[in-house]
């Protein structure tokens, strides 16, 4: 065991993403004190530091190989809550799924939540995430009031769009490279019901698809669609668009209408181990594709969901990221503005289909306007695709980077494993602004993470060891 | 009234609350209902878990300063516990330090400090709860956290086993001693928890390391059953039952 000057303790863990690609090993510290979080930050013994969440990041932004990863999930404590507002003070810890224990019974959800509620509210922030509303309430940030900043310099300052707004700016969607964020203030939505009002509808090919996308957007607060990669020809692009609506009391049977926020118990699944080989490989790939896409035509219609399987799917599996096997895998995600989406969305596909790839879950969606910054996104389409790491993936992925690049695109850095530095500058015009911000309140470069340093997101040259 | 049944509205005194064990217990107390106030060195670690359990809770939470090598200190801290709760019914003692056994091995003075730490303290705050409870004629129950370690003495630990292992026989004498008055004397007997202590030491993830939320159910359940002595996770009451067994002129060969 070593400790650090207070006797703090650290180990040397193995580090990844949720996508299991790539792997390091690093220095791990678990903060539960705010004394603690503060040694860390400042501390002589490593020269760059990295605030964890939950790790649901897909790549490698969520670890530090060289310095040490600072894992967050312990300081999570409720700071202060108004019942009238809905404003909710919390530790950047917290997670999704604590705030919904919580809150749901009491009558709040979260304002914006991505598809996994095992992610803390600082990483989060730090992700500026997105969910299935965007087209009508944008990114998480956007319902964020004030931050608690802990600074390279070990200054604690608050942000907010008011008050420092760079720095605010600059550390929704800054991947936790502008400091740690040790509080925030997020801006809960009152709720009538657990439940949703889902309407399903599909599609037979990518016009009517985003046709469908494009005429419901505007009156459903809730949408998404899941897209057939395998589907080719006439049927290329088919899927099944859901739509969502929060639940009113008086659209609930009788029965349930008398406790309308009881959560649906849900079924739990584990992957135990790891899948040999991988589960999911192209044939079991491309048989769930065509079976999903026909049993989902035949729900097609409006039905009611319990809210947290509607929301989050995946979580009823722990550990999902197994199935893919040992080598791992890359989630790619990228949005492109509306006037080029259909085109590079076909090339994308045609593209899959011509290397034989297919992608296990594929979802699309319409975002509205951006926040700015290193934001991901803005208004357009996004396509979301997972591929298992294969020989010549990669290469493959490059490709499909200077189709997104040249339809005016960019990736999203959560799931980010590999692009490159010049990819991501291209992509990213605002770089140099945020850029501008870190030198500022990080002028040595101490927030860092294997992203950021393959990246190149620093003023000084910073190379991967 | 001779346990914790239901929890609900009982007023409980939390010291050393802010180590790994005593957090994760203070959030289910809160969530059942229980009145709290937490007693901690660090007042502004202190502070901001009793404002995150008001807002779990629904209840107001307490703190004040509390001192463990301070013995002098320690009926000030209680009253004032229960000059805060308006009564007492239960004393959680959940302080300690693993200590570094190499360390102790070279510095009697560092060994001393970890002997002070997890039995000289805990028996002092301990003692004095006991007789206040007696005091108070209401019953009322007193928990405190041994561990495993304090069942065998062992090469790799045997300083903060042997602290552990003086506290679980004070317990013992203490819960007879408090039987007649209608107070009940929990021993709670972990085996590795993932919490700070530990963190580092190799062992986190690994399939012998409990997490803090689970132990602390299993303490909940204990208490509202009035239980005397938990091993947590279970298998521990196992796998020191057969560790005890071994005889000495064996086990001192063991690498375990």
């Amino acid at each position: 065991m070593t400790k650090t000057k207070a006797g703090l303790p650290v180990e040397t863990r193995k580090l990844e993403g949720w996508g299991r690609y790539p792997t390091a090993s690093g220095l791990v510290m678990r903060p539960e004190k705010l004394s603690a979080v503060r040694e860390a930050v400042t501390s002589e013994r490593w020269t760059s530091v990295l605030a964890r969440g939950l790790g649901r990041s897909y790549g490698d932004p969520a670890f530090n190989p060289e310095g040490c990863t600072l894992f967050t999930e312990r300081l999570d404590r409720l700071i202060s809550f108004d019942p009238q507002s809905g404003w909710l003070r919390a530790e950047g810890g917290l997670s999704f799924r604590s705030i919904l224990d919580l809150f749901l019974p009491r009558g709040w959800f979260l304002p914006v939540t991505p598809g996994t509620r095992h992610v803390t509210l600082a990483g989060a922030l730090a992700c500026d995430v997105h969910g299935k509303n965007h087209h009508r309430d944008g990114s998480l940030g956007r319902h964020a009031g004030r931050l608690r900043m802990l600074l390279a310099s070990g200054e604690e300052v608050e942000c907010s769009a008011k008050e420092r707004p760079e720095l605010f700016h600059a550390t929704i969607g800054g991947m936790g490279l502008t400091g740690l964020i040790l509080e925030a203030e997020l801006r809960l939505v009152p709720i009538q019901t657990a439940m949703i009002r889902q309407q399903v509808m599909p599609a037979g090919d990518l016009d009517s698809l985003m046709a469908l996308l494009e005429e419901h957007d505007t009156r459903v607060p809730y949408s998404v669609a899941w897209l057939d990669t395998v589907a080719q020809g006439r049927s290329l692009g088919r899927g099944v668009l859901l739509l969502g609506q929060h639940a009113q009391v008086s659209d609930l049977p009788v029965a349930h209408a008398r406790n309308p926020l009881r959560r649906g118990a849900g079924l739990r699944a584990c992957v135990p181990v790891e899948a040999p080989g991988g589960l999911l490989n192209p044939t079991t790939i491309r048989a769930f594709n065509s079976t999903y896409f026909n049993l989902q035509k035949r729900k097609a219609g409006e039905s009611l969901i319990a809210l947290e399987p509607y929301f989050y799917p995946l979580d009823l599996v722990d550990d999902w990221n197994r199935m893919y096997g040992r080598s791992g895998f890359v989630q790619y995600q990228f949005v492109v503005p509306a006037s080029t989406a259909r085109s590079t969305l076909v090339g994308v596909l045609e593209a899959c289909a011509r290397k034989g790839l297919a992608s296990f879950l594929s979802v699309l969606k319409r975002f509205g306007p951006g926040a700015g910054n290193l934001s991901f996104p803005f208004e357009g389409y996004t396509l979301t695709l997972d591929f298992p790491v294969v020989p010549g993936l990669f290469e493959f992925l490059d490709e499909l980077d200077r189709m997104v690049l040249e339809a005016g695109g960019r990736l999203y850095l959560a799931k980010d494993a590999r692009m490159n530095p010049a990819t991501f500058r291209a992509m990213y015009p605002e770089f140099p602004a945020w850029l501008e911000v870190k030198r500022q309140v990080d002028p040595h470069d101490r927030f860092r993470s294997a992203q950021s340093i393959r990246l190149g997101m620093h003023s000084q040259e910073v190379l991967s060891r | 009234m001779s346990t914790l049944q239901g929890l609900r509205g009982r007023r409980i005194c939390l010291v050393g609350s802010t180590s790994g064990i005593a957090r994760a217990l203070a959030r289910q107390l809160a969530s059942r209902g229980a009145i709290l106030h937490l007693g901690a060195r660090d007042l502004e670690e202190a502070g901001r878990d009793a404002r995150d359990l008001e807002l779990r809770g629904g209840l107001p939470v307490g703190f004040s300063r509390f001192e463990a090598l301070d013995l002098a200190s320690h009926p000030v801290f209680l009253e004032e516990a229960r000059r805060q709760l308006g009564g007492l019914d239960c004393v959680v003692v959940a302080f300690g330090i693993l200590g570094d056994q190499e360390r102790a091995r070279r510095d009697f003075a560092y060994a001393r400090h970890v002997m002070e730490m997890n039995y000289l303290a805990p028996a002092s705050i301990l003692s004095h709860a006991g007789a206040m409870l007696e005091d108070q004629g209401t019953g009322g129950m007193l928990v405190a956290l041994g561990s495993v370690a304090g069942d065998r003495g062992r090469p790799s630990n045997y300083t903060y086993g042997s602290a552990k292992a003086g506290l679980h026989a004070y317990l013992q004498g203490l819960r007879g001693r408090l039987a007649p008055a209608g107070i009940r004397v929990l021993t709670v007997k972990p085996g590795p928890v993932d919490t700070p202590m530990t963190f580092g030491m190799g062992f986190p993830g690994g399939r012998l390391t409990a997490r803090p939320e689970a132990v602390a159910r299993d303490i909940v359940r204990a208490m509202d059953r009035g239980n005397e002595v938990l091993y947590t996770p279970c298998h521990w009451s196992l796998i020191m039952g057969v560790l005890k067994a071994i005889p000495e002129s064996i086990f001192k060969r063991m690498k375990i």
